[in-house]
Order: structure tokens, then C-alpha cells, then sequence
């Protein structure tokens, strides 16, 4: 989950015939630690991500790449796509719905439209996977799974697309953004789902985008905050 | 590598299943790799939830009638009520090879020279559930991969803009369900769409086909904005082939959603081919999967459920005014759908399977001496099979003379499974996948191909 790829390659297999660790030391140390630290997990996970392993980039140059293909000394950061849960709650959280309430029962079915809080809140049917959680990659709640896929099928982009859930959280960024002066509420909508200001040139196709087509202005900021959540910047790890 | 590499043949088969860009996480080599020369190059399975009664559709058994009325010996059956209760239907000799069929299914019958009939079918439990899995996954539990999800990491799609695997349905109630056609421990992309074919206006049939609000120039202009973000979001990060396939899919997507919404849409068919399948929920499921098929689908599954049942098939009482209703539906339907599939040419290379989880009891059940019903029946039972290369006119296997048991040349469902995979050009046994340890493969440790169904 942090780092794309396990010490121990087959997580589902620490036995005899699975792989051996890749850095057996480092195991050692974070186990021992972790016992030594009352087994708190919370430590372990804030001791990981303070590393610098886990601060690298993930821009890193060819002839590095070429040495460490498969990121096996863990030399760059690992792009990837986010989880189902992290693309649903980002999505909420950008626009400004996310239905906070960090406890409680859980919620109905995540692709209930009234359903605004966190994704793992939501209820998981072993008969029939929700459809939003199936689509990203969510494993069969009937069998263990120890990872994840992080796949890219033409039904999620179709769902990035068309689906009433992005079309609507589109809608609430644009409604709680836009004002009359385009410049800044383009600067706004940027920094609201990327964290960070829009180039010249994003700015400049961004004005025209907005100023041309047949819709009304209104749908067309929404095609622009539609634009920035189904983007690779936003549902990808970098 | 490690683990990865211990896929098997699978790896090798593993296309990009919708879309050539799904590197990711996955091996991926092009293209589907086969062991044998490939008789199918797509299946269509139409499944009679519920399961049909063997002895009224294609194992006619005239010697039940002297035993009428006496009840079966052996311990499996001695929980039976009632006796034997023949078949009151013709079985006709059907075609120029005789091949007998029962007078319920008249349109089949005019094409049995077209027809594989497996008379010798038996599985490992009578009960639905169990049943099903068997059937769809090889296993009497769940999670397994399907069959559907099998040929898929196998062979791949043969179109990247529909999905590779389908499953239409008139109605959500399907017993078991989506465990039915899951991929199981298999990358989630084999898992089959599902389609509820109940309302067949397009934006019932496929979720986000469509784009609600904007028209497509508009789409295509906030697109091309989009497509330009992502471009310079990849400029700067290098190379990298994953970013490259979000990119690739986005654009597979919005083709998908005028090549699906044409493959979806039987309005444009003839109102002649409307009409030899039929107007019902059943006919219209059927005539759809043979859109699909001509379009590359690759595994695609028809249940027969009805909005008042999710078994119709399954005819404890009443057995026969249920089993008219019934076969004039399926019959209608699939013998157009052989036939279209012929007139086209596709039925060559597309493998047609008609049959149920397992068979009904050649003795009655004892509800009423009136309107008797028949019980479920796993020890024999009938399958048809059609397309493939496979014989025509021809019957293999048999039951007893009171149809009871598989005797001559049974079948069980893993051999029936290994044939499918033959027929696509795969070895059952080289088809596996290492999850939790071992290998897994469809059949299991089972299977053996029926190669004389194959001409």
C-alpha cells in the first residue's frame, strides 16, 4: 500500500515456497521496533512514511529506471493510481461534501447517491460487490486477497465520464468556485483538486475552453472541474 | 517475478482484455496463444435456470412406460415418493440423421442435423447452488473463476471497445448470482459484465454509456482539453506506459460509447429476425448475445429467468404445463439464434451450449397425481451443444432405460468444461493460475476432452 510493492513479494505467502524478503535487515528492524514500540501500528506506519525511501519522487531518469526496473531497492517512488476509496473520498473532499463523522454504523451501499461519507463506511455486500468498488479494482468480499490491482479499463474512464456521482461533484465545485473574474476562479478550481496553480498555457486553454461552445457557461466550468478529477494528476499517486 | 512467473500458459494467453493499454500491474504479451487449433472462436451459453427435464427434451425413454408408477431402487433414491412417470411426449426422428428429439422443441428439431446432443451428463449434487457453481466454475463453493473469466484470461477479446465476457439476464433474482460468472481469485477484468436485459433501451442495459448532459462535440472538446492535461502530465514524469494507458483508455472509452450503443441496440435488427426469435425477455437476451458475438464478445451467457422467478425451470409441481410454456420460448429463440448465427457464418467458429445445472427426475414428485412435478436429477442429464466444428445429427453418451443414470460414455460437467476449452483451442491442463500456493485450473484435478463430439 505504501511503498506498491511489499518486502516479502508474495503477500499471501511468507512460508518455505513464497519469497524470501528483499531486505531482510530492514524487516528485522521495523519487526523489532514495532514490538519494542508497545506494536503500535500507528508508529510503525509514521516512522515509514518519515523516511526519505518513502519521500522520493517518483520522477526519476531513464538510466536510473533502466537499473531498477521493478523499484526492487525501492530507488523512486512508485506511481500509481489511487484505490476506489481514495478516488471517492478525494473526489468528496475537493468538493467540499465529504460527510465527515469518523465513527458510527455504517452507511448504505456505496453507490447510493446520498451516500456522502467516507468509503469505508459503506456497506460490502458478499453476494454482490457494489458496482463502484468492483470497478476499481475492490477484491471479492468472499476470499482473502492480500493486494490489489490497479488496473485501467474502459469502464472506469466510462464512469470518470458519464457517471451521476463525478457529474455531480463537478457541479459542487464549479457552484462553490466560480465568479465572475475567470482568471481567479480557474486559479481556485486548480488549486482546489491539483493543490497548485495552473500554468500559462493550462490558464490560457482553460479561458478559451470556457468562452467557446454552444453550452452555457455554467456546464462549461463544470466540464472543467469534471476535467481536473477524472485527470491523471488527480486519481494517480506521484 | 517470483510467484508471477509460475502463471502458466495463462500468462501467455493474457491479452489486454479492452484495451491494449492495460499494462499495469500485469504481464501482458499480445495476443492469445492456443495449444490447438482453435475450433470456437466464441461461446454462447444459453442457461435454463431451474433445470430442464432430460426425458422430455432430448433423452426420449419409451421403456418408463411399463414401469409406470413403480418406484426407483438403489439408496440415492429411496427417498422417492412417487414412481416413474413417463414421458407423454413424441419424440420424433428429427432431420436426415434420425437424431430424436421431443415434439416441445419443434424448431430445434427441424435443425438436428445441426445439433451435439450430450445424453450422458451427471454432476456431483442435486441442489441449485452447489449445482450452478459447478457448472459455471468447476467447484461446488464459492469463489472460483468462471468459465466465462477462464476463456478470457486465456484467449483475451477480440474487441477492445465491448467487454469480453457477458452476462445478460432479464431479471436481477438469479439464484447464486454474480459468483456465477466472478473471476474469482482471476484479475478482476475477467469478471463478466452483467447486463439486466428486462428494459432494453440503452442506457438501462450499460451503465455510463451515455453522457447525460452534453452532446458529443462538447464532449469531445472537453476531451481534447483533458487529453492535453494528461499529455503534459506525462511529458514531464518520462516515460511511463502506465500513464500512457490511462491516456489510450480514456480515448477506448469514449469510442465505447458509440461502438456499445450500437452492439446494444436490437431495434436495428430486421423486424423478419425479431420475429423468428421471438418479443420474449428470453429471445430478445438471445438475439443480443448473437450481436455481441459478431462483434468479438467472447464468452457470453443468456439466463433463461423470468421477472416472476428466478427459476422457471425448476418445475416441482405442474411440471408439464410449465415445460410447454418453457421449451416454446427457449426453442423459438435458440434455433433462431443457430440459424442466424449459420446465415451468417459465424456458427462455424461459435460454440452454441442449451442446458440447465442439471436434469428432473424421471420419476414423479408427489405433490399431485394430477399435475405431477419432477424433482432435480443430477446423475443424468442432457446437454445440446451446436457450432464448433462438433457432429452434427449426433448423440452421444446414454442413460439407462429408465434414465436414471449416465451408463455409456458419461459426461461430467469437468469433462464437459475440458471439451469447451479445447473447442477454444486450450488445454484445460495448461490453463491454471497460482493463487494461495498452488496451481488452479477449471478443471482441477479433472476433466477429460470428449473428442468424439468433434468431427
Amino acid at each position: 500500500m505504501l511503498f506498491g510493492r511489499g518486502l516479502v513479494h508474495t503477500t499471501s505467502n511468507f512460508g518455505h515456497l513464497g519469497a524470501r524478503p528483499t531486505h531482510p535487515e530492514l524487516l528485522d528492524h521495523l519487526a523489532i521496533s514495532f514490538i519494542e514500540e508497545g506494536w503500535s501500528v500507528k508508529s510503525l506506519m509514521k516512522k515509514i512514511l518519515l523516511s526519505s525511501t518513502y519521500r522520493q519522487s517518483s520522477l526519476v531518469s531513464s538510466d536510473k529506471r533502466i537499473k531498477d526496473e521493478e523499484n526492487k531497492f525501492y530507488s523512486y517512488f512508485k506511481r500509481r493510481r489511487l484505490s476506489a476509496e481514495m478516488i471517492r473520498d478525494s473526489m468528496l473532499a475537493v468538493s467540499g461534501e465529504l460527510e465527515r463523522g469518523d465513527s458510527g454504523n455504517e452507511s448504505s451501499l456505496i453507490s447510493n447517491q446520498k451516500n456522502l461519507r467516507r468509503t469505508v463506511y459503506g456497506k460490502i455486500s458478499r453476494k454482490e460487490l457494489d458496482h463502484y468498488l468492483a470497478l476499481f479494482d475492490y477484491p471479492d468480499a468472499n476470499i482473502h486477497s492480500s493486494s490489489r490491482d490497479k488496473t485501467v479499463t474502459p469502464s472506469q474512464k466510462l464512469y470518470f465520464l458519464n457517471s451521476s456521482f463525478v457529474l455531480a461533484r463537478s457541479s459542487a465545485v464549479a457552484l462553490a468556485l466560480v465568479t465572475e473574474d475567470k482568471v481567479s476562479s480557474i486559479e481556485k478550481i486548480y488549486r482546489r483538486i491539483l493543490s497548485r496553480s495552473p500554468s500559462m498555457e493550462e490558464l490560457s486553454n482553460a479561458i478559451k475552453f470556457i468562452r467557446s461552445g454552444k453550452e452555457k457557461e455554467k456546464e462549461r466550468w463544470s466540464g472543467l472541474a469534471h476535467n481536473l478529477l477524472i485527470s491523471n494528476e488527480f486519481i494517480f499517486r506521484d | 517475478m517470483l510467484s508471477r512467473s509460475a502463471m502458466g500458459f495463462g500468462t501467455l494467453g493474457m491479452a489486454n482484455i479492452l484495451g491494449r493499454g492495460n499494462v499495469a500491474a500485469e504481464n501482458s504479451l499480445a495476443g492469445p496463444k492456443r495449444d490447438f487449433f482453435p475450433r470456437a472462436k466464441r461461446v454462447i451459453f444459453l442457461f435454463l435456470n431451474g433445470a430442464p427435464s432430460h426425458i422430455d427434451t432430448f433423452d426420449p425413454k419409451p421403456n418408463l412406460v411399463k414401469h409406470e408408477g413403480v418406484k426407483p431402487e438403489g439408496k440415492l433414491f429411496k427417498s422417492a415418493k412417487a414412481g416413474f412417470l413417463p414421458s407423454p411426449l413424441r419424440f420424433d426422428n428429427c432431420g436426415k440423421s434420425g437424431l430424436q428429439i421431443s415434439e416441445s422443441l419443434p424448431s430445434l428439431g427441424k435443425i438436428a442435423d445441426d445439433l451435439c446432443v450430450i445424453r450422458s451428463m451427471h454432476c456431483d449434487v442435486p441442489n441449485h447452488e452447489p449445482a450452478l457453481l459447478q457448472m459455471h466454475t468447476g467447484v461446488l463453493q464459492p469463489t472460483r473463476p468462471s468459465i466465462g473469466a477462464w476463456a478470457l484470461y486465456g484467449l483475451g477479446s477480440e474487441n477492445e471497445n465491448l467487454p469480453g465476457y457477458v452476462v445478460l439476464r432479464p431479471s436481477p433474482k438469479i439464484v447464486v448470482g454474480p459468483a456465477l460468472w466472478s473471476a474469482g481469485f482471476l484479475p478482476a477484468k475477467f469478471q463478466a459484465s452483467s447486463v439486466i436485459t428486462r428494459d432494453m433501451s440503452l442506457d438501462k442495459l450499460l451503465a455510463n454509456i451515455k453522457s447525460p448532459g452534453s452532446a458529443k462535440s462538447e464532449q469531445r472538446q472537453q476531451l481534447d482539453l483533458l487529453a492535453k492535461m494528461n499529455d503534459a502530465h506525462k511529458k514531464r514524469r518520462g516515460e511511463d506506459t502506465v500513464l500512457e494507458s490511462h491516456i489510450s483508455t480514456m480515448e477506448t472509452a469514449y469510442r465505447m460509447q458509440i461502438e456499445a450503443t450500437d452492439a446494444f441496440d436490437i431495434s436495428k435488427e430486421s423486424s423478419k429476425t425479431r420475429e423468428s426469435y421471438g418479443t420474449t425477455e428470453f429471445a430478445n437476451s438471445c438475439l443480443l448475445a448473437r450481436r455481441l458475438a459478431e462483434r468479438g464478445v467472447r464468452f457470453t451467457t443468456v439466463y433463461y429467468t423470468k421477472g416472476s422467478s428466478n427459476q422457471p425451470w425448476d418445475t416441482h409441481e405442474n411440471h408439464y404445463a410449465s415445460h410447454a410454456k418453457l421449451c416454446a420460448e427457449a426453442d423459438k429463440a435458440a434455433a433462431a439464434l443457430i440459424n442466424d448465427l449459420k446465415s451468417r457464418g459465424l456458427l462455424e467458429d461459435t460454440l452454441v451450449v442449451f442446458g440447465g445445472e442439471f436434469g428432473r427426475t424421471p420419476y414423479a414428485q408427489k405433490h399431485d397425481k394430477k399435475k405431477p412435478g419432477r424433482d432435480h436429477h443430477h446423475t443424468a442429464f442432457s446437454m445440446m451443444l451446436a457450432g464448433a466444428g462438433l457432429k452434427g445429427g449426433f448423440a452421444y453418451g446414454e442413460s439407462d432405460e429408465f434414465g436414471m443414470n449416465a451408463i455409456v460414455n458419461p459426461v461430467h460437467v469437468h469433462d464437459l468444461h475440458a471439451t469447451i476449452l479445447y473447442l477454444l483451442g486450450m488445454d484445460h491442463e495448461k490453463l491454471t493460475y497460482r493463487y494461495g500456493g498452488r496451481d488452479f485450473r477449471l478443471t482441477d484435478v479433472s476433466g477429460r476432452v470428449i473428442h468424439d463430439l468433434m468431427t
